[in-house]
């Protein structure tokens, strides 16, 4: 069992403030078991090696309370056809289809919002060069597959595909693996708040966890919001902006986290 | 009806337990006290094992009458787009610990096996002591009604125009078999969403799964109006009655 040394928050830079920093017990970029941290600055706070292996790290995110330690995988992929076409015609044709489950774009929302995020999902835009797809993979996928499958789907709706080109290092999925404390903690907060346990779910558009997740094993996110923000496919951006994004209840949920965390025998 | 031998079907094992042992899901006992999550559907734990969609494996076992059992899911292929999969990833745990098909339907193929099982009518009795009504916002509203020994678990389960209303048996006498493989057979409203009356019918699966098998309930009268993740209310609803003591067992009514 690992022996975990500290506890870092992460937070988006606009909300970090000195209030939110006395409530959780920190000050901002204080040594202490409790830290709170930019998100933007993750960088620049890894390059200097303040993040420890045997840390946690908590990413408020918009999640919906969803405890969300895995990301999906990341493909970019530029095409360019004979002729020219929009980017919601492709985004269109490589919408997911499940055998059983409606995942359509006419589908009820909450059916989608359901099924897609365990789903490769595409994003798609226009650019100088082409077309410019993104694809969030999931286990099992593998690059060239998902090339083979793009490739098959867009000739197969009347594309006339010229190139179709890898364009990054694919980013595989990455899950944190969560030490069994750290899940006994999250459950017992959320029993203690909400009176049932937490749900996990996956991130959707793959970087956020990733860079601390490479450093420490002990990385989730979570926060309040609506799941529509974190979906990679028909955002709903109004909604999201209208939110405020840390109210207070949710800050009582953090304190009451912290508390369970520095109550586990090893954190 | 009660196990007499070990069942083995494409999604779970069974295995005989004695009198008294109760319903275990990978030796996690099926009651409150293991519920960690229950909304749109019902996870159990104990220590740092779990077990998820608890009610497709209790229902069929409760509209078959059976009281004493072991079962253990079986591995499968992931299918990520179902929550209850990445949830499971995300922790690290296998296909083997989620129960039911992916199509949203009960463990039905338990009632196809009736070779495995032998008539046994127990006379345990439990109900209500006075109308316990429970209800949450944007997940539904329950009422649990007394009703006297024999007279079954009666549903009327609603969600806007559409409507399920049947009498079930886990104790004493038979559900009446085309009612059990009506119910065994819908497929959840997380498949189907609530624009027509199947999912109604999947609900009364999960209702006795969470009243009868979660909680200890064998005749009532249950009247719902319900939203999407109604397990909410059902699993709240148990978990108030216990804490008020307002179960009643056999004789003491």
């Amino acid at each position: 069992m690992k022996t975990l040394s500290e506890l870092n928050l992460w937070f988006p830079g606009g909300v970090i403030t000195d209030q939110l920093c006395r409530e959780l017990g920190a000050a901002r970029g204080a040594c202490g078991p409790v830290r709170v941290f930019a998100l933007e600055d993750q960088g620049q706070i890894l390059r200097q090696g303040l993040v420890t292996p045997d840390s946690v790290q908590i990413l408020s995110v918009e999640t919906d309370m969803k405890v969300v330690n895995f990301s999906k995988g990341y493909i970019r992929m530029l095409l360019q056809t004979a002729e020219p076409v929009h980017s919601e015609e492709i985004c269109r044709a490589l919408w997911p289809k499940h055998p059983l489950y409606q995942v359509g774009e006419n589908a009820p929302r909450e059916l989608r919002e359901t099924f897609l995020p365990g789903m490769t999902t595409y994003r798609c835009q226009e650019t100088e060069n082409g077309i410019l797809i993104e694809a969030f993979t999931i286990p099992g996928d593998d690059p060239m597959s998902i090339l083979e499958h793009v490739q098959q789907t867009l000739a197969s709706a009347g594309f006339a595909v010229q190139t179709l080109s890898l364009i990054n290092q694919p980013l595989p999925p990455f899950r944190a693996a969560l030490d069994e404390e750290v899940v006994a903690a999250l459950v017992r907060t959320f029993f203690r708040c909400y009176g049932r346990g937490p749900n996990f779910e996956w991130d959707q558009t793959g970087t956020l966890l990733r860079n601390l997740g490479s450093v420490s094993s002990n990385t989730f996110a979570i926060g309040p919001g609506l799941p529509e923000a974190a979906m990679a496919v028909s955002p709903d951006k109004r909604s999201a902006e209208q939110m405020n994004p840390f109210p207070e209840w949710y800050i009582g949920f953090l304190r009451q986290l912290i508390k369970e965390l520095r109550d586990s025998p090893s954190v | 009806m009660r196990l007499i031998k070990p069942m083995e079907t494409e999604l779970v094992t069974l295995c005989p337990a004695p009198p008294g042992h109760g319903i275990t899901l990978h030796g996690i006992p099926a009651t409150s006290g293991h519920v960690m999550k229950y909304d749109a559907r019902v996870d159990l734990y104990q220590g740092d094992s779990m077990v998820f969609l608890a009610e497709h494996i209790l229902a069929p076992l409760k509209l078959l009458g059976i009281e004493d059992a072991e079962a253990f899911g079986r591995k499968l292929p992931w299918d990520f787009a179902r929550p209850v999969h990445r949830f499971a990833y995300s922790l690290g745990m296998d296909t083997g610990h989620i129960f039911g098909p992916s199509d949203g339907r009960h463990c039905f193929e338990i009632a196809q096996h009736l070779d495995c099982l032998e008539p046994w009518n127990s006379e345990r009795f439990c109900t209500v002591r006075e109308t316990v009504v429970y209800e949450l916002r944007d997940y539904g509203r329950i009422e649990i009604h007394p009703a006297q020994p024999g007279d079954g678990m009666h549903y009327r389960i609603a969600s806007g125009p559409y409507c399920a209303e049947a009498t079930v048996f886990v104790t004493r006498r038979e559900t009446d078999p085309k009612i059990r493989e009506k119910v065994l057979t819908s497929r959840s409203p997380a498949v189907r969403g609530f624009q027509e009356e199947e999912p109604l019918w999947h609900a009364i699966g999960d209702f006795t799964s969470d009243l009868c098998g979660i909680g200890d309930l064998t005749d009532a009268v249950v009247i719902a109006e319900v939203e999407q993740q109604y397990h909410a209310i059902t699993v709240g609803a148990v978990k108030k009655a216990e804490e008020r003591g307002l179960l009643v067992y056999e004789n003491t009514i």
